[in-house]
């Protein structure tokens, strides 16, 4: 692995709700090399947009707060950090493109105007200058005749071209780490290949790190390098996609690998996995995971499973590991 | 038609539960119940201003005029001598009764139309609408002057007036409800087995509306009084020998330098009396919920 | 963006229309005989009847309907009932006092209510927007000539800062204007702060938690550049309607403040009118508001589309 460019290590994410002081991140820590694209899986609500925007700094406050742990950039330490040295760093270092780019694009001002103000911001150059930069962007994200799209706002864009802008504007800057937090979901399959190849050929062009969150196991075998599984706030799993895909150690992750439609065999009924997760304020105890289990023990439920170390840099988190051989994807 | 007696059932049965919830949530407003007691004790006060007031309000004392504030009168004397508390409690009466006269105007000028172009829709509803938007592009107080010039200066001339202007606002609220209810499943299968209107209105589409109307007639009561006192500060309203708080600033105005406490007792009587319908009405919003609050 | 307007003039049409039809009907309606008025205590029958043909009083409503259009639509308002005058004249006369008065309380409240609006509903909860939310629903109960009373003892009677009365035009001696323009301004200008800042703090705190917010402090842009930029513009978005209501209760206003505070505008002629009986003169009031209250909602509809680029005419 290249040496880690984005440290994040047992980090812990509280909200205040009716319910009290909540985690729904818990402990959660990994590592992305540079140049290298993780994968960030789990179903909704198990944390990873919570996870994403506390590497932004980005947290609601109130009602939300870090609980602990470390978020490192580079080596520098991004929780406790000053917010003008944050700021200096958001969007020019670490960029992160949203999951809905209906809302997350600015409608009361131009797509030119949304990335030539994050351009002059880091780069503190003229408007013009700036003006070109966005034209190169957005002609990097394969927006036909970009110049004249400048003048163009986010409601006269489709879904795709908006998610496309939405990836130039992050990526103006020249960011080294790029998150991307579910940026293909709200679109139609084929305009969702076409936004993942997009960022492929980006990232083999410019070697940015990327933070690529996703609930679909499918798309992160085609981006990924390694790949980091969570479930109810905490990761389960953390493997290479190889290992992942042929040999997953967690039974949360054997149980995405059935629900993936594209490689399930055919005539063989897709197996979702049944009940739902735990709402944040009822964590089960023990494994988190136990109550939808198919191999949990009463010793499943009795105390807290540490992550625990496998050979060849994998890690999971389930006291069963070694007597289970679970099911792989082919 | 058991479908439509079932779905009835359950219909009924929500509104009254939501009725309910309504009025629990409404008892944790604590500003808002403590507005109402207040209103409630003004209105008392009014009623038995006769028992209550210390003295006479039309009792004049020549050798006592324009005292300031004094233990034998709280509020000071006027320019015939007579006490101004007393006179500030006889105006409660007429400055309450005049604001509730224009929003019983307002209500009935507004709901009728409202739930016939909701009901009718079509060519009857953009009439309506057109008359309404009409209304809405006058200056208010310009025109509620001009109706009391056509009309002639009176208490009850002023208050029409008040009424026209505010009547859109209800006449909107009943639209838009009876729209919503007229497209709602029940009700055409009310209609599709003979129910008529007047019954589908009873039965659907006023208790829909009970709450956000109350909300709407809480702030319009403040509005109408606002709206009173400034007709009669101008002499349009409440004419001699009967005083509202906004005619008793009227007529302080004269005395403004000699006697500033003739302005403002009756001005802050209207200033916290406004602020507490309008503090009832937000209470009574805020009760509401969300289910109905987005129907408004 | 010339057929986005002649649009909206067109649409104007039927609603003037309506109008009219409301501001003569208040000839209809009213119960003295103006023709009695005209001709005085101790006229004869005769001279009266002279004086209804004369007027045309005698003819069928629709007929009088016609002839008061055609001469509005030419700019002939009538005479005054009072003064003999040009009803038009008198009105021409007096606007800029009204529209002054009326411009300067829009820039007051606007003044007011954008930081207001935005310190409390960039914190909502906070002491800051306790004080503000109380603060706006204490403006709207307090009755404004009541307020501008108080101003008076304060800074006029009590002080002597401020005139209490009077009106210098604006081209004449701009300090003076000021000076005189001053308390009328804040007066009539209370409310309408007080009703944007209860929505600019609305709309603020439902922008404030939109995706868009987070995308721009995802790109390192500070909080308050985020607030100002981002999302003032769309907060005023609903702003600029209430905006345009509100114009037509400031004008409706100045008949008060014009009152209190003397000066010769349009609200004092109409209140001054009423006790003189005077009709053609308040029609035309009425009228002239009217035109007033629908041009500032042209502008306000124009400048709608800079603020929400989704209704902007192509
Ligand atoms: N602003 C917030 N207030 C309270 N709870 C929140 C907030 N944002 C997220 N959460 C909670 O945090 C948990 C994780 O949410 P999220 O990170 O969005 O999940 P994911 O992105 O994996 O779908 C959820 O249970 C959600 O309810
Ligand atoms: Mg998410």
């Amino acid at each position: 692995m290249a040496a880690p460019i984005l440290e994040v290590e047992d980090l812990g994410v509280e909200f205040l709700t009716d319910h009290g002081w909540v985690r729904v991140v818990d402990g959660v820590s990994f590592s992305v090399g540079e140049g290298e694209t993780l994968g960030l899986v789990g179903e909704s609500g198990s944390g990873k947009t919570v996870t994403s925007l506390s590497v932004m700094q980005l947290i609601p406050v109130p009602p939300g707060r870090i609980s602990g742990g470390s978020i490192r950039f580079a080596g520098r330490e991004l929780v406790g950090m000053s917010e003008p040295q944050l700021e200096d760093i958001r969007g020019d270092d670490i960029a992160m493109v949203f999951q809905e780019s209906m809302t997350s694009l600015n409608p009361a001002f131009t797509i030119g105007e949304q990335i030539c103000e994050v351009v002059r911001r880091h780069r503190g150059c003229s408007r013009r200058e700036a003006r070109d930069r966005a034209v190169e962007v957005l002609e990097l994200v394969q927006i036909p005749d970009p110049r004249s799209r400048l003048g163009a706002f986010p409601h006269e864009f489709s879904g795709g071209m908006r998610q496309r802008a939405a990836i130039a504007m992050a990526l103006a800057c020249d960011p080294k780490v790029l998150i991307a937090d579910e940026p293909t979901t709200a679109l139609d399959v084929t305009v969702q290949a076409q936004v993942l190849d997009l960022l492929r050929s980006l990232q083999e062009r410019f070697g940015m790190a990327i933070l690529f969150v996703t609930h679909n196991l499918g798309v992160v075998a085609d981006l990924c390098d390694r790949v980091a599984v969570m479930y109810a706030g905490r990761i389960v799993e953390t493997a290479t996609v190889f290992d992942l895909f042929e040999s997953p150690q967690h039974p949360y992750t054997e149980g995405l690998l059935q629900a993936m439609p594209q490689l399930g065999e055919r005539g063989k009924r897709l197996a979702a996995i049944p009940g739902t997760p735990p709402m944040p304020w009822q964590m089960p105890t023990g494994c988190r995971f136990h109550p939808r289990c198919p191999y949990a023990e009463t010793a499943c439920t009795e105390q807290d499973i540490p992550l625990r170390a496998l050979a060849g840099d994998r890690h999971v988190r389930c006291r069963r590991v070694e007597e289970l051989t679970l099911e792989g994807a082919q | 038609m058991s479908d439509a007696t079932a779905s009835e059932f359950e219909q009924l049965g929500a509104s009254v539960s939501a009725r309910r919830r309504f009025l629990r949530r409404f008892m944790r407003q604590r500003t808002a119940l403590f507005a109402l007691g207040f209103l409630v004790l003004l209105a008392l006060g009014a009623v038995f201003a006769p028992w209550v007031a210390p003295y006479d309000p039309l009792a004049q004392n020549l050798d006592r005029v324009l005292e300031a504030p004094s233990l034998a009168h709280w509020f000071g004397t006027d320019e015939l001598g007579r006490d101004v508390l007393s006179r500030t409690l006889f105006a409660a009466r007429i400055s309450l009764l005049a604001a509730f006269q224009a929003v019983l105007i307002a209500l009935v000028i507004g709901v009728p139309p409202g739930l016939i172009a909701g009901l009718a829709g079509g060519r009857t509803d953009n009439l309506i609408m057109r008359l309404t938007d009409a209304l809405m592009s006058f200056p208010p107080l310009i025109l509620a002057v001009a109706i009391v010039a056509a009309l002639g200066p009176s208490l009850t001339n002023a208050m029409i007036a008040v009424g026209i202007l505010l009547s859109p606002t209800f006449l909107r609220l009943m639209r838009g409800t009876a729209m919503a209810v007229a497209q709602e499943t029940y009700v055409e299968a009310a209609r599709s087995i003979g129910c008529t209107q007047s019954w589908i209105i009873m039965r659907h589409i006023l208790p829909n509306v009970v709450s956000p109307l109350f909300v709407q007639i809480s702030v319009f009561a403040g509005v109408a009084m606002l709206a009173e006192a400034g007709l009669s500060f101008l002499g349009l309203g409440a004419q001699p020998p009967d005083s509202s708080w906004g005619a008793m600033v009227g007529r302080g105005f004269r005395y403004i330098s000699h006697s500033p406490s003739l302005i403002v007792f009756p001005g802050l009587a209207i200033a916290v009396t406004v602020l507490a319908f309008y503090v009832l009405g937000d209470g009574l919003r805020d009760s509401l919920g969300r289910e109905i609050r987005r129907e408004e | 963006m010339l057929n986005f307007i002649l649009q909206r003039l067109l649409a104007l049409v039927p609603l003037l229309f309506i109008v009219s039809l409301l501001v003569f009907s208040l000839v209809l309606i009213i119960p003295g005989d103006p023709a009695y008025m005209l001709a005085g205590e101790d006229a004869t029958p005769e001279e009266i009847a002279a004086i209804r043909t004369d007027m045309g009083l005698d003819d069928p409503a629709l007929v009088q309907y016609a002839r008061w259009t055609a001469g509005v639509l030419r700019g002939d308002l009538g005479t005054s009932l009072f003064s003999d005058q040009p009803v038009l004249e008198v009105l021409l006369e007096r606007l800029p006092v009204t529209i002054s008065l009326a411009a300067a309380a829009i820039v007051f409240s606007l003044l007011i209510s954008i930081p207001a609006g935005v310190i409390a509903g960039t914190r909502p909860g906070s002491i800051a927007d306790r004080v503000v939310t109380l603060g706006a629903s204490t403006g709207l109960a307090i009755p404004n000539f009541w307020l501008g009373l108080m101003l008076i003892l304060i800074f006029a009677i009590w002080n002597g800062w401020l005139p209490a009365t009077g009106y210098v035009p604006l081209s004449e001696n701009p300090a003076a204007w000021l000076r005189h323009i001053l308390l009328p301004a804040f007066t009539l200008g209370l409310s309408a702060a007080a009703i944007l800042t209860r929505q600019l703090r609305g709309a603020m705190i439902d922008v404030m938690n939109q995706d868009y917010i987070r995308t721009a402090r995802a790109k390192g842009l500070a909080w308050r550049f985020v607030v100002l930029k981002h999302a003032l513009k769309n907060a005023a978005i609903p702003m600029v309607t209430i905006l345009g209501l509100q114009a037509n209760y400031l004008l409706g206003g100045t008949v008060i403040v014009e009152q209190i505070f003397g000066m010769p505008g349009l609200g004092q002629l109409a209140v001054a009118s009423v006790f003189t009986r005077d009709l053609p003169m308040i029609q035309g009031v009425v009228v002239m508001a009217v035109f007033v209250a629908v041009f500032v909602n042209l502008l306000v509809d124009i400048s709608y589309g800079w603020f929400n680029p989704k209704v902007r005419p192509q």
